[in-house]
């Protein structure tokens, strides 16, 4: 770690900062990558007034036509026209909707499903652990891309497909760490003494292990939904994602690709929007774990 | 990137000074040469097994057949010199003599027996349909033969410079000799091979003994083809000055480069499944052509090039419809239309392609389906993969409101070949068009014209099968495409609708 080794040897030895301290300066790293991802967010759900114009309709006359500040620009196209003549702005308005509602039900779903599994797994150890392992072992050795293609070309490309398929890609993430940390857990004095008490298994999974993890769940959440957006631009580009002339980021990345010497802000924008966002959520995530686990910064150090 | 004018003027400014005195003595010994460049190599140069478009401009240039297609497109006299027929099942051909093939073995009426035998016979070629007319070939004399068919057909001599009539010599026509062909080929064409180096080059020098050159000398004497499959590759390597010709040049980058074009064969259409609602009513078919501004497609997507057409036959085709015009983009009319039909709220439709049926087909779904977006023709575009387009067509399940891209193309120049390979009940979209079965008007007509040897005859039935479709639409028609090749300012040829790439027919600047 060369920003650890960088710090004077006294400020590394020194105890932690006082916690408000801290937790101001976390909280620097938290809102300001939170403003794109907040835009996304208002362009979401704020798309059918915001977009000047229709996403999917365009006039084919008026196609590939640069962004406002170029010459041969088209009034009230502020970032040009794409292939097919649309607003290239009104699409990455919209593009935010479709690939924003896609990465956070695929993670929800991911989530959810892989915490319980990690959860059970870890709760219950022998038998059902090791056959929930060998499932997660064989799901990470299937090469995602293959098996999205083969999910997708059974079910024919639609977006609750694709949130199903990005989900799968997801839940073996959230498994395998819920299970880590409950077989540790399960082990503390107060799930035994709870436990001892006569709690049911449901009792000691949702009310002493589940809130204790909740912040790693949330913390890997925020990861998985950078991840999948690009995942989704991935199959998209691949032409197994959202279907047109539905917009999104990677379809219309993918579009694009094959006129970037002629018409550059047609795949430009798109790209620097997946770019922010992933970028953005991710630092969201270094400071969530810094904010809800001091103890995870001080060991990495 | 090094400019490539630097090179070029540092030639040029080389030979107009002292270096001209060195220089010419070598470049009046040095062949003429054409370097082509297409997307991919030759897959055989066997004829007998490949159809491939890319491969058959290999065939063209290294065989001969019993009559071929001129530039104009017109058939003449090949190896045949004369072919007639008696009226019903038989056609006698003479042959040209002193042919002699390019190992200087004599080219016999025994060859093209052989290697018509090898085309009829099932599981030997991959040509046999265009064959399955004839019932056998019979030997008179080595300069003459017999055609017999099955039954009267009219299409023999059109038959004789198909795909797989190329004549090599009759033992090659064997398994072994097939083997042997595909990798070292012997013709009696215009170029003979010299080398091949799979995906990297192949060479063919003149024949100057050839029939065809008519005593004028050979302009182009040697043929290199240089396969390089991506587009902007193959663009820069012209602009760079690498080779001469190249195929497939994408519309939208014509610009950067020099071309020459000419109306295709190939059309582009939709096949529909017109036997449920709602495209089983006429007036909806009807309506998705009226909201469909065929004309803006053409010039904004694929840069003009393309022809709106209506009838089902391009214009290079025997049975073409001169009188019939793509329907004019009228909106209001397809409104009209589709509520007479009974479908004022609008209907719902899904419009497939497999992905690289042809240039800009994605955005070509996406055009169409927001034209008709505003008419209320609500229209989902599904792109898929090339295997699963295939599946859908050998399984002939294209969904009710399915529309799916098409190509056609008539290897015969004939509507034969196109309309009614597709449209015959058991072709492609046989089964999802009332008029193309049995006791129907189309299908008469077409089986009619099949079957008849008299050419105005046959051109009536054409003209009539033709209204039909030009009235009921069985399938979304769009336009003939155009064939555009980049040349270097060094080469000059005349663009051939059929595809083919002919050697002869190029000339070289020395």
């Amino acid at each position: 770690m060369s920003k650890a080794s960088a710090v004077p040897l006294e400020t590394a030895l020194a105890p932690p900062a006082p916690r408000a301290a801290r937790v101001r300066r976390i909280r620097w790293a938290l809102w300001l990558p939170a403003i794109p991802v907040a835009l996304a967010i208002v362009a979401a759900l704020a798309a059918p007034w915001l977009a000047p114009a229709s996403p999917t309709s365009g006039e084919l006359a008026a196609r590939l036509k640069p962004p406002a500040w170029q010459a041969a620009a088209l009034a009230g196209r502020p970032l040009g026209t794409d292939l097919l003549g649309r607003d290239v702005l009104s699409r990455l308005i919209w593009g935010a909707r479709v690939s924003l509602l896609i990465a956070v039900f695929a993670t929800a779903i991911g989530a959810a499903v892989g915490s319980l599994v990690g959860l059970v797994s870890g709760y219950y150890r022998g038998g059902v652990d090791r056959v929930i392992t060998k499932l997660i072992d064989i799901q990470l050795a299937f090469p995602f891309v293959l098996l999205a293609i083969a999910v997708i070309a059974v079910a024919g490309p639609s977006i609750p497909v694709l949130v199903v398929v990005l989900a799968i890609g997801a839940w073996v993430g959230h498994a395998r760490i819920v299970r880590g940390l409950v077989l540790s857990l399960r082990e503390r004095d107060y799930v035994q003494a709870a436990l001892a008490l006569g709690a049911g298994t449901r009792r000691v999974m949702f009310r002493h292990l589940l809130p204790e993890i909740l912040s790693v769940i949330v913390v890997l959440a925020t990861f998985d939904v950078g991840r999948i957006i690009i995942l989704e631009s991935t199959l998209s580009f691949l032409g197994l994602g959202v279907q047109p002339p539905t917009p999104s980021w990677g379809s219309d990345l993918r579009d694009a690709a094959a006129y970037v010497r002629q018409a550059w802000w047609t795949a430009t924008f798109p790209g620097i929007a997946i770019m922010i966002v992933v970028l953005g959520l991710n630092l969201m995530g270094d400071a969530l774990r810094d904010l809800l686990d001091p103890r995870t910064r001080r060991e990495t150090r | 990137m090094t400019n490539p004018w630097t090179r070029r003027r540092f030639l040029a400014m080389a030979s107009a000074g002292t270096l001209t005195a060195v220089a010419r003595p070598a470049s009046a010994q040095k062949r003429t040469e054409v370097i082509i460049s297409q997307p991919a190599d030759a897959v055989t140069l066997d004829p007998g097994r490949t159809t491939q478009v890319l491969t058959v401009n290999y065939f063209v240039n290294l065989y001969d057949t019993l009559t071929r297609w001129d530039a104009a497109l017109k058939l003449g006299p090949g190896l045949a010199t004369a072919w007639k027929s008696n009226g019903e099942t038989t056609w006698e051909v003479t042959l040209r003599a002193g042919v002699k093939f390019h190992d200087g073995t004599p080219l016999t009426a025994e060859d093209v027996k052989a290697v018509y035998d090898r085309n009829i016979a099932p599981g030997k070629t991959v040509v046999t349909a265009g064959f399955a007319t004839i019932e056998s070939v019979q030997v008179l004399s080595p300069t003459s033969l017999r055609i017999v068919t099955k039954k009267p057909d009219p299409l023999i001599p059109v038959r004789m410079a198909q795909m797989g009539g190329q004549i090599y010599p009759a033992r090659y026509a064997t398994d072994d000799g097939a083997r042997e062909l595909a990798r070292k080929p012997v013709g009696s064409g215009a170029y003979r091979f010299v080398e091949w180096l799979k995906d990297d080059r192949m060479v063919m020098d003149v024949n100057r003994d050839w029939w065809g050159w008519n005593g004028k000398p050979p302009s182009v004497e040697r043929v290199i083809w240089k396969p390089i499959p991506d587009d902007f590759a193959r663009l820069s390597a012209l602009q760079r000055g690498e080779v001469d010709v190249i195929t497939n040049v994408p519309p939208d980058q014509m610009k950067i480069v020099r071309t020459v074009t000419v109306p295709a064969t190939r059309t582009v259409a939709f096949a529909m499944n017109s036997t449920q609602p709602p495209l089983a009513d006429k007036r909806v078919r009807q309506a998705l052509h009226y909201a469909m501004d065929i004309q803006s497609i053409v010039k904004n997507l694929f840069a003009g090039q393309g022809r709106p057409m209506s009838g089902g036959v391009a214009d290079t085709d025997f049975g073409y419809n001169p009188a019939l015009q793509a329907y004019p983009y009228e909106p209001e009319r397809a409104k009209k239309l589709l509520a007479e039909a009974g479908f004022a709220g609008g209907v719902d439709v899904t419009l497939y392609a497999g992905s690289g049926t042809i240039v800009n087909d994605k955005q070509l779904l996406e055009a169409i389906a927001d034209m008709w977006s505003k008419v209320g023709i609500r229209a989902k575009v599904e792109m898929m993969e090339m295997a699963t387009r295939t599946k859908m067509v050998n399984d002939r399940n294209l969904p009710a409101n399915g529309i799916l891209m098409i190509n056609p193309q008539s290897t015969l120049l004939d509507a034969d070949g196109s309309l009614w390979r597709l449209l015959h009940p058991n072709g492609f979209n046989g089964k999802y068009w009332i008029g193309s079965q049995p006791g129907q008007r189309f299908h008469d007509l077409m089986e009619q014209a099949r079957f008849t040897l008299d050419a105005r005859k046959r051109k009536d039935l054409y003209m009539e099968a033709t209204r039909l479709i030009h009235e009921e639409k069985p399938w979304l028609e769009m336009f003939q495409e155009v064939v555009i090749y980049g040349v270097s300012r060094k080469v000059s040829f005349k663009p051939r609708p059929d595809y083919r790439l002919i050697a002869a027919e190029m000339t070289v600047a020395r």
